[in-house]
C-alpha cells in the first residue's frame, strides 16, 4: 500500500487525537468531580450558612417575643411572627437540601427543639394576651428555655462542625485528584509533544523540501521561466510523486506551447495546434487564437487593401473637388463682380424709369391734344366724303350720258358700214352696167365717200368719246381714288383715334407701370444690395471650403500613408 | 356737235378738189379693170368687179361634214343656199382664219356662184391693165393657179373665171 502523505497526515493527526482525547477526557474528568466536589462544598457551606441563618433567626424570634411581651407593641409581635416563619423556613430549606445521614439525624433532633422552643414562646405570647404575665415570668425563670436555646446551639453547633468536616474532607479529596490528574496531564502533555514533534518534523520533511523544490520552479514558471529541468524527488510514491510528474508534463505542456507562441510571435500563423484534451484549456485557447489571429489577419489585410485603394480614391476626388472649390471660388468672385455691375445698372435703370414716369404723364397730356384734332379732322374727312359723293353722281350721270352716245355712234358707224357696203355693191353694178353705169358709178362713189366721212366722224366721235370715257374713267377712278383716300384718311382719323386713345391708355399704363418699375427698380437696388451681401458671404464660405479642401487633401494624404502603412505591417504575416 | 375736228373741212375740200380734177386715165381708151379689193391675212387682193355679185355681210355659216378643206359651209342668202369658201386654202395661206368672219364676197358666172370669206373690204378702184405684172414669187403654187396679175400698190389680182370654172370648186346643187 502507498505509504501516500494524507496516510501520513492522517497517522500524525490520528496520534495527535488520541493523546489529545485522552488528556482531554482526564481533564474533563476531573473537572467534573472537581465541580462536584465544589458542589458539595458549596453545598456544605450552604447548610453551614443555613444553619446560622436559622439560629439567627430564632434568636430574633426570641428577641421580639420577648419585646412583645415587655410592651406589649403589635409590632414586635408581628416581627416575632415573622422571625418564626423565617426559621421555620429555613428549616425547611435545611431538611430539603441536606445529603449526610448525620447530619440529617441532627437536624431532626435540631427541629424538635425548636419546635418546642417556639412552643414555649407561642405559650408565652398566648400568656401574655391573656395576661398572665406572671405565669410566663416564673416559666421562664424555671430556664426551660434556656437550656433549650442551649440545646438548639449544641446541635447547630454539631451540625456546623459536621459539615465542616465534610468540607474539609471533600476538600482534601480534590486536591489529591487535581494533583494526580495534573501530573498525568504534565506526562502525558510532554509524551505527546515530543512524539509529535518527531512525526511532523519527519512529515514536514518529507513533503516540504520537495515542496520547497517545486514551489522555486512553480515560482520560476510563474516568472515565466521555463528553463528549468524538472525537480528530482527521488523514490517515492507519494502524492509528491504524482505532483511532480504533474509538474513535469505541466513544464513540459507549457513550453511547447510557449514554443507555439513564440512561432505565432514570429508572424508564424500557419502553425497547427493540437489541444492535448478536451479540457486543455491554453490548448483549445492557442488554436482559437491562432485561427481568430489567421482570420483576423486575413480580414486585415482584405480591409487594408480595401482601405488603401479607398483612401487613393479620396485622395483622387479631394484634389477633384479643391480644384472645382477653387473654379467655384473664382466664379463666385466674377458673380460678385458682376453684381456690382449690375447694381450700377438698377441704379441707373431707376433714374431712367423715373424720366420715363414724366414722359408717359406728359404723352398722356399729348394724347388729350391729339384727340381733339382728330375728331376735327374727322369732320373735314365727313364734308370731303360728302362733296365726292355728289361728283361720283354727276360723274355716273355723265358716264351714262356717253354710254348714250356711244351707242348712238356704234349705230351710226354700222349704218355708215351698211352704206359703204351698200356703195361698193353699187359700184359693182355700176362696172357691171358698164358705160350706162358711169353715172351710178358716180353716185355710188359719192354714197361711198359720204359713208366713208360718216366713218370718219364717227370714229373722231369715237375716239373723242374715247376721250371723254377716259377722261370719265379718270375722273371716277380719281374720284374713286378720292373716295378711297377719304376712307382711308377717315379710317386712319379712326385708327389714329383709336391709336391716340391707346396712346392716352397706354400712356396712362405706362404712367402706372413706370410707377411700378419705380417702386420695383428701388426694391431691386435694396435687393441687390442684399444680394450683394449674401454673395461676399458666398465667397467668404468658398474660401473656407477651399482651405478645407485642401486640409481633406492633406488629411486623406496621410490616410494613403498610414494605410501603405498598415498593409505593410499586415503583409508579414504567413497565414498558410 | 362741237367736239367734231377742225380738220374736217379740210378733208372735205380736198376731196372736192380731188373730184374736180378731170379723169384724163377715165377717157382714155386703154382697158381698164374694174377692181374690188380685199384683204385676206393682211394680203391685198382683187377681183373683176365683173364676176362680183354682191358683197354682203356674212349672217350664220352652217359648217357641213365631209366636204373639202376649203369649203367653209353654207349660208342663206335671201332664201337660197350659198355655198362659202375658204381663201386661204384656195390660196394656199398658212396664216389661220379669224373667229369672226364679217364679209362674204359672192362670185357668181354662167351656172356657178359662191362666195369667198374676206377679212375686210378695201373698196373699189379702176386699174389699166398695162398696170399688171405677171409675176409674184411669195404667192404658192396653189395660189398661182388662180392668179391673174399683179397690180400695183402688191395687189394681187385674182382670176375669178379661173375659180368659177374650176372643176375642184363646182358644186352640183342638183344630184341625180
Amino acid at each position: 500500500m502507498r505509504w501516500t502523505i494524507g496516510k501520513k497526515l492522517a497517522t500524525l493527526v490520528g496520534v495527535m487525537l488520541l493523546t489529545l482525547g485522552t488528556i482531554s477526557f482526564i481533564t474533563y474528568s476531573n473537572i467534573d468531580r472537581m465541580i462536584s466536589n465544589t458542589g458539595q462544598v458549596t453545598h456544605t457551606f450552604t447548610m453551614i450558612n443555613g444553619n446560622s441563618h436559622l439560629i439567627t433567626q430564632l434568636f430574633a424570634a426570641e428577641a421580639a417575643q420577648r419585646g412583645y411581651l415587655m410592651s406589649g407593641n403589635p409590632d414586635y409581635l408581628q416581627a416575632y411572627r415573622d422571625h418564626q416563619s423565617q426559621t421555620r423556613r429555613y428549616l425547611t430549606n435545611l431538611h430539603a437540601s441536606v445529603r449526610s445521614n448525620d447530619t440529617r439525624a441532627l437536624l431532626s433532633a435540631l427541629e424538635g427543639k425548636l419546635n418546642s422552643r417556639f412552643d414555649s414562646l407561642d405559650l408565652g405570647v398566648s400568656m401574655y394576651d391573656k395576661g398572665q404575665i406572671t405565669e410566663y415570668q416564673k416559666l421562664i425563670q424555671q430556664g426551660v428555655g434556656l437550656r433549650l436555646m442551649n440545646e438548639v446551639q449544641e446541635n447547630q453547633q454539631q451540625i456546623e462542625q459536621l459539615e465542616q468536616q465534610l468540607a474539609t474532607q471533600r476538600q482534601q479529596e480534590l486536591l489529591e485528584s487535581n494533583h494526580i490528574a495534573l501530573n498525568f496531564i504534565l506526562w502525558a502533555t510532554l509524551l505527546t509533544l515530543l512524539g509529535i514533534g518527531a512525526g511532523s518534523f519527519y512529515l514536514v520533511r518529507s513533503i516540504s523540501s520537495p515542496l520547497h523544490d517545486l514551489t522555486a520552479v512553480a515560482e520560476r514558471i510563474s516568472q515565466g521561466d521555463l528553463s528549468l529541468p524538472p525537480p528530482q524527488i527521488g523514490q517515492r510514491s507519494d502524492e509528491i510523486a504524482i505532483l511532480a510528474q504533474a509538474f513535469t508534463r505541466m513544464s513540459g505542456y507549457l513550453h511547447s506551447m510557449s514554443e507555439v507562441a513564440k512561432a505565432l510571435a514570429n508572424n508564424q500563423l500557419q502553425a497547427d495546434i493540437t489541444p492535448l484534451s478536451e479540457r486543455d484549456e491554453l490548448g483549445h485557447a492557442f488554436v482559437a487564437m491562432t485561427s481568430n489571429l489567421r482570420n483576423l489577419v486575413t480580414e486585415v489585410q482584405e480591409a487594408a487593401r480595401q482601405i488603401s485603394g479607398s483612401s487613393s480614391q479620396i485622395a483622387a476626388l479631394t484634389s477633384q473637388l479643391a480644384a472645382s472649390s477653387t473654379e467655384t471660388a473664382a466664379a463666385v468672385s466674377e458673380t460678385s463682380t458682376t453684381l456690382e455691375e449690375i447694381k450700377v445698372t438698377a441704379q441707373q435703370v431707376n433714374q431712367k424709369s423715373a424720366f420715363v414716369s414724366d414722359s408717359a404723364r406728359s404723352t398722356a397730356q399729348m394724347t388729350q391734344h391729339g384727340q381733339k384734332s382728330v375728331g376735327d379732322t374727322l369732320q373735314g374727312m365727313h364734308k370731303i366724303r360728302q362733296q365726292m359723293d355728289f361728283i361720283a353722281e354727276s360723274i355716273v350721270r355723265l358716264s351714262e350720258q356717253s354710254m348714250a352716245i356711244g351707242e348712238i355712234i356704234t349705230s351710226v358707224s354700222d349704218l355708215a358700214g351698211q352704206s359703204n357696203l351698200l356703195a361698193v355693191n353699187a359700184s359693182i353694178e355700176a362696172a357691171k352696167a358698164g358705160e350706162h353705169g358711169k353715172g351710178f358709178a358716180v353716185v355710188a362713189q359719192e354714197v361711198r365717200s359720204l359713208a366713208e366721212q360718216s366713218k370718219e366722224s364717227t370714229e373722231q366721235i369715237r375716239r373723242i368719246l374715247n376721250d371723254i370715257q377716259k377722261a370719265i374713267s379718270g375722273a371716277v377712278m380719281a374720284t374713286e381714288q378720292g373716295g378711297k383716300t377719304v376712307e382711308i384718311g377717315v379710317q386712319q382719323s379712326a385708327e389714329t383715334e383709336t391709336a391716340i386713345q391707346t396712346i392716352g391708355q397706354g400712356a396712362t399704363g405706362t404712367v402706372q407701370a413706370a410707377a411700378q418699375i419705380l417702386a420695383s427698380t428701388n426694391e431691386q437696388v435694396a435687393g441687390l444690395n442684399q444680394v450683394a451681401i449674401a454673395m461676399d458671404n458666398i465667397r467668404g464660405a468658398s474660401d473656407q471650403i477651399v482651405i478645407s479642401m485642401r486640409q481633406a487633401e492633406e488629411a486623406t494624404a496621410s490616410l494613403n500613408q498610414m494605410s501603405n502603412r498598415m498593409w505593410d505591417l499586415v503583409e508579414r504575416f504567413r497565414i498558410r | 356737235m362741237s367736239h367734231i375736228p377742225d380738220n374736217t373741212t379740210e378733208i372735205l375740200q380736198a376731196r372736192a378738189r380731188k373730184l374736180a380734177q378731170p379723169r384724163a386715165h377715165s377717157e382714155e381708151q386703154t382697158r381698164h379693170l374694174d377692181i374690188t379689193c380685199f384683204t385676206v391675212a393682211q394680203e391685198c387682193y382683187g377681183f373683176e368687179s365683173r364676176f362680183i355679185r354682191e358683197i354682203i355681210p356674212v349672217s350664220q355659216i352652217t359648217p357641213l361634214p365631209g366636204v373639202p378643206a376649203f369649203v367653209a359651209g353654207i349660208m342663206n342668202l335671201r332664201g337660197r343656199i350659198l355655198c362659202l369658201m375658204e381663201p386661204r386654202h384656195l390660196l394656199g395661206l398658212s396664216a389661220p382664219a379669224p373667229k369672226e368672219r364679217s364679209l362674204v364676197i359672192v362670185l357668181a358666172g354662167a351656172d356657178q356662184e359662191f362666195g369667198l370669206l374676206i377679212d375686210t373690204l378695201t373698196g373699189v378702184c379702176r386699174l389699166p391693165l398695162h398696170s399688171l405684172q405677171e409675176h409674184l414669187p411669195t404667192l404658192s403654187d396653189q395660189g398661182r393657179r388662180y392668179l391673174h396679175g399683179i397690180g400695183p400698190e402688191q395687189l394681187i389680182l385674182l382670176d375669178a373665171q379661173a375659180m368659177l370654172l374650176d372643176p375642184r370648186l363646182r358644186i352640183e346643187d342638183e344630184i341625180d
